[in-house]
């Protein structure tokens, strides 16, 4: 009986692995322990704390299949910590992962949102970006994931338009729950 | 017999530092990709957008710079307290037509992307490359909205994007295979697909032209 169990978990992770590296990204690096929590400094208000903080629940909600444990699960503090939250101006992009390596694992993350170029609300509104929808996606970068890449044809299908780790974000709209894109990415990243 | 075994150590030590230099010195570089998010811009947002829209020709790549960012942790970005650093390579491109903006012989393009003493980033989409011809949306400072700014022309086809596809006419569209655009033109890209998309320069500059004047 045993035995069966343990086979059948193998075959699950067996076919998790072959059917999604075909479509999973990575970045090129990951954190190297994955079961560490990882701390982010957010100095921000309470309603863009929250915010981001459910950005990075919905990828800790995303469990290991082999032991069911939260791989590198992610947190605000506000307490000091070496990656940061940050709000920036002058660029043409509303959101940056800015990592920092070493060898090929990630030893430092930050983010920042872009609010002196773009305008961001909780919830879809007019001309404005939902922070929570741009956080899930900066928070899938932090982790080591790269943005899906299925460009042509099959990104014009309505599954990859719901990516999260899709490279561009919309005005008055809300992407903020993973696929099985997007978890299958995380749990493929750090499969061993 | 003493000796003989210290020469021997001594070579084997001078041997591994050798080779531990070696592999450092030759050993690849990790590759890694884009992490910005832009906004999702149709052509005509894009053709709004921009300060100059260009066709031209890649005469120029310079060595990779690490672009300034000026950040905050409070929610006032010019409250600066810190400053990141992140991979452009500056692109010169010789222009052929000024679509938008001042007529100029030369523009620098900073695209996202770069080798750096640790690793080499790729380019989001389409990597300029030496000769390659172009058409590129970008601000006044030369950058662009990510992947969705940047157009390769080969042959007098403009290859397409997801947005471009759907706002140009279906019979003005053709498909090339992505594996013709990477061995016979040297176009790299991030993308996965089989097949791309193309139009002929000639219609997707009257697109564009449909949205600026």
């Amino acid at each position: 009986m045993r035995v069966r169990k343990r086979f059948f978990i193998l075959a699950v992770m067996v076919a998790i692995v072959f059917t999604s590296t075909a479509s999973a990204k990575s970045l090129g690096y990951r954190w190297s322990n994955k079961y560490s929590t990882i701390y982010f400094y957010c100095g921000f208000n309470s309603v863009w704390t929250n915010a981001i903080q459910a950005g990075m629940n919905s990828w800790n909600s995303v469990k290991e299949i082999s032991t069911s444990k939260t791989i590198v699960p992610m947190y605000v503090t506000t307490s000091s910590s070496k990656n940061k939250i940050y709000t920036t101006s002058n660029q043409t992009w509303i959101a940056k992962m800015i990592p920092t390596y070493s060898g090929s694992n990630l030893s430092k993350a930050d983010v920042a949102f872009n609010n002196g170029d773009y305008t961001f609300s909780v919830g879809a509104a007019a001309n404005k970006y939902d922070i929570q929808s741009i956080a899930v996606h900066e928070f899938g970068h932090a982790i080591g994931l790269a943005h899906c890449h299925e460009i042509g044809k099959k990104c014009s299908s309505s599954s990859c338009s719901q990516n999260i780790m899709q490279p561009t974000s919309k005005v008055n709209n809300i992407r903020r729950g993973l696929t099985s894109y997007d978890k299958e990415s995380k749990q493929v990243e750090y499969y061993n | 017999m003493m000796k003989k075994k210290k020469i021997v150590t001594l070579v084997a030590i001078a041997l591994s530092a050798i080779v531990i230099w070696a592999y450092n010195e030759y050993k690849p570089l990790p590759v890694v990709y884009c992490t910005s998010t832009y906004p999702d811009y149709s052509v005509k947002e894009l053709a709004i957008e921009s300060e100059n829209i260009v066709y031209g020709k890649v005469v120029s790549i310079a060595p990779t710079q690490m672009h300034e960012v000026r950040v905050s942790t409070t929610l006032d970005p010019t409250k600066v307290e810190d400053v990141l650093y992140y991979p452009v390579t500056p692109v010169t491109i010789s222009i052929k037509d000024s679509i938008k903006g001042d007529e100029l012989s030369k523009i620098i393009y900073f695209e996202e992307s770069g080798v750096t003493d640790t690793y080499i980033q790729k380019a989001q989409g389409y990597q300029m490359s030496q000769g390659m011809e172009v058409v590129l949306f970008l601000n006044e400072e030369g950058y662009g909205w990510g992947s969705q700014s940047v157009y390769p022309v080969i042959d007098d086809q403009v290859v397409l994007q997801d947005k471009a596809i759907n706002e140009i006419p279906s019979n003005k569209i053709n498909s090339i295979s992505a594996d013709v655009i990477e061995e016979k033109y040297s176009i790299s890209s991030s993308y996965e697909a089989e097949n791309v998309s193309t139009t002929s320069l000639d219609e997707f500059l009257k697109l564009v032209n449909s949205y600026i004047n």
